[in-house]
């Protein structure tokens, strides 16, 4: 049925003034921040004493470090090197629900290699797998959720990385959409820390490979400098109880606040290191550095955020190439900076729902052949579909 | 022209009519389609349908748009988009008659070909058999295209035919197949002069 417009017209306009009203709140947040943050420009060691000190004493904690360059620090992008290789991988799944005649999770990841100065076309791959039965369901009976799904996904992803990168020689870089490691959500089981294990032992072995991973994040709105200021500007004998949701200054995000120094196009921030603690203890996970990068053509800063492992950030001639190889890619696409092989791994890797239909049916097929008459979609489902016809 | 190309199917129909029907190829397939060749589609029953490419359409997508709106391009996204990703070259095929049990026709066929039915370029000899057919019969399906380059077509489909009729034996073809058109054109001096103009370019 149609949206009422009518009563949603009611609400525009004070929709409109309480919009105002909060981005006048941002703005003098965001002066207030960014007053604070160039006043500690040169204050790097203090900052990073302070949030180790912190890291020690708080349970939870999930904020940024600076590694050693000064908070107000931009580089702009070096030349790309003429050669190397680039592999992105992006995933999709179909989510396994109750409504359809019959529960099952494909997972897909597109995967592609750019060999760059070959002249030649990207190699690409999909990589589809249908999940094992025994992985449909949790440990209390019920359907995996998105979260899972999600996780499983991730290691698809990582693992298909690993595979795809296995003869390439000279500098490999790879590059995922979102955060660098993988999401564990808040209830972690058995199967998620087994799940997040084989996920860091892939990437301990592209580490032992000296293959540079990373993550991109466009459009970011994570707040992990404005909470280490908020800790640093902590006392001491506060710190072990200090409460994130007491943070004065909110809703400015770190890409809003490195507007100020990260000015040029291609340019990119310090390198800032990724504290992230949390009474669930989780042993085996991945170091994460991450520097923001501004893909603009020059009008107004658009700044996206660059994770890779800690590993890299100890070379500063592999943050040079990771820094140059990323903004080379998003240019591709200048009109809307984003990495190109990253939108082509996605573009292979999603699901259509004409795919989905399609896998079911070959599922249903194969149950039917082995003398099983099961599958019926809901009623609810039946209605639905009516109404995409 | 007979070599292991004619065996080798150069699209896949996606539509068809009465008249014309599109096939589509993709990109890195681009150096098969010829703009004026003789094509056939050969259906389950084992009868032919014969068609001119009378066109031949690259389509692009929002991936593309952006990649030409771009400042620079590196090579390899270039080949990407051309040998990697799902964008159809069209080819629009004219009708210009089919053969049943065997029997060549210059008539539009009984029913179009099939989605997914293969598009195959006519062999050398089938060439001179369709054409040598009759009193070119199939050249009202050209001349009565609108908003199309009917004189490149004809001249196209000549120079192809006369190539074809040249290993054999019926050196005449070209020069009938001329006054035909003079024929078929006398009422209608711009497009015969038109016409004229661009066989020229063929001596």
């Amino acid at each position: 049925m149609p949206v009422n417009y009518l009563q949603v017209e009611n609400n525009l306009v004070t929709f409109s003034e309480k919009t105002k009203q909060h981005h006048d709140q941002l703005k003098v947040a965001r002066e207030q921040l960014t007053g604070t943050y160039k006043a500690l420009d040169g204050s790097s060691a203090a900052i990073r004493t302070k949030i180790e000190k912190a890291e020690s004493v708080l349970k939870s904690i999930y904020c940024a470090k600076p590694t050693g360059e000064p908070l107000l620090f931009a580089k702009n992008a070096p030349p790309a090197p003429e050669q190397y290789t680039l592999v992105a991988a992006d995933g999709s799944q179909i989510n396994p629900s109750r409504h359809r005649s019959l529960q099952f999770c494909v997972i897909n990841v597109g995967l592609i290699k750019l060999l760059k100065g070959s002249g030649k076309a990207p190699e690409i791959e999909i990589q589809s797998s249908l999940l094992d039965f025994e992985h449909l369901y949790s440990a209390e009976g019920t359907l995996v959720g998105e979260d899972m799904v999600a996780l499983f996904r991730d290691h698809a992803e990582r693992k298909a990385i690993l595979d795809f990168t296995g003869l390439d020689e000279g500098p490999i870089i790879t590059l995922t959409d979102g955060p660098l490691d993988v999401y564990l959500g808040m209830n972690i089981d058995q199967r998620r820390k087994d799940l997040q294990e084989e996920v860091f032992t892939v990437n301990r072995h592209l580490e032992a490979r000296g293959v540079i991973s990373a993550g991109y994040i466009d459009k970011p709105g994570s707040e992990m400098l404005s909470r280490m200021l908020s800790v640093y500007n902590t006392p001491d004998d506060k710190l072990a109880s200090y409460d994130d949701k007491q943070r004065p200054i909110r809703g400015v995000p770190d890409a809003e606040l490195l507007e100020v120094c990260v000015t040029q196009p291609g340019q990119r921030s310090a390198v800032f290191e990724a504290v992230s603690k949390n009474p669930i203890v989780v042993e085996k996970r991945i170091p994460v550095c991450f520097f923001y990068l501004n893909v603009s053509q020059g009008e107004k800063p658009w700044l996206v955020r660059v994770e890779f492992p800690v590993w890299v950030s100890k070379d500063p001639n592999l943050v040079d190439l990771l820094h140059s190889v990323v903004y080379a890619e998003t240019q591709v696409l200048d009109t809307h900076p984003y990495p190109y092989l990253l939108h082509r791994s996605h573009e292979l890797a999603v699901i259509s729902m004409a795919e989905a239909d399609a896998v079911e049916s070959m599922l249903l097929q194969q149950l039917d052949a082995d003398g099983l008459r099961l599958g019926q979609i809901s009623n609810k489902e039946a209605n639905k579909a009516l109404l995409r016809r | 022209m007979t070599t292991e190309q004619n065996l080798i199917p150069i699209g896949k129909l996606l539509r068809a009519d009465a008249s014309s029907f599109v096939a589509g190829c993709r990109v890195k397939d681009m150096q098969n389609p010829k703009f004026g060749a003789l094509v056939k589609v050969a259906l389950e029953d084992g009868d032919e349908i014969f068609g001119l490419i009378q066109n031949i359409v690259i389509n692009d997508d929002g991936l593309v748009r952006q990649l030409v709106s771009g400042m620079s391009i590196p090579s390899e996204y270039t080949e990407d988009n051309r040998y990697n990703r799902n964008l159809p070259v069209e080819i629009h095929v004219l009708t210009v008659g089919f053969k049943h049990q065997g029997k060549v026709s210059h008539q539009l066929p009984p029913k179009p070909p099939m989605s997914l039915d293969k598009l195959y370029y006519c062999t050398d000899s089938e060439v001179v058999e369709f054409t040598s057919h009759g009193r070119f019969g199939y050249f009202r399906h050209i001349l009565r295209m609108e908003d199309q380059p009917v004189e490149e077509l004809l001249v196209s489909h000549l120079d192809k035919a006369r190539a074809a009729h040249g290993d054999k034996t019926n050196l005449d073809w070209y020069a009938q197949a001329c006054q035909e058109l003079i024929v078929s054109l006398r009422d209608d001096y711009q497009r015969l002069a038109n016409v004229l103009n661009a066989l020229a370019e063929l001596e």
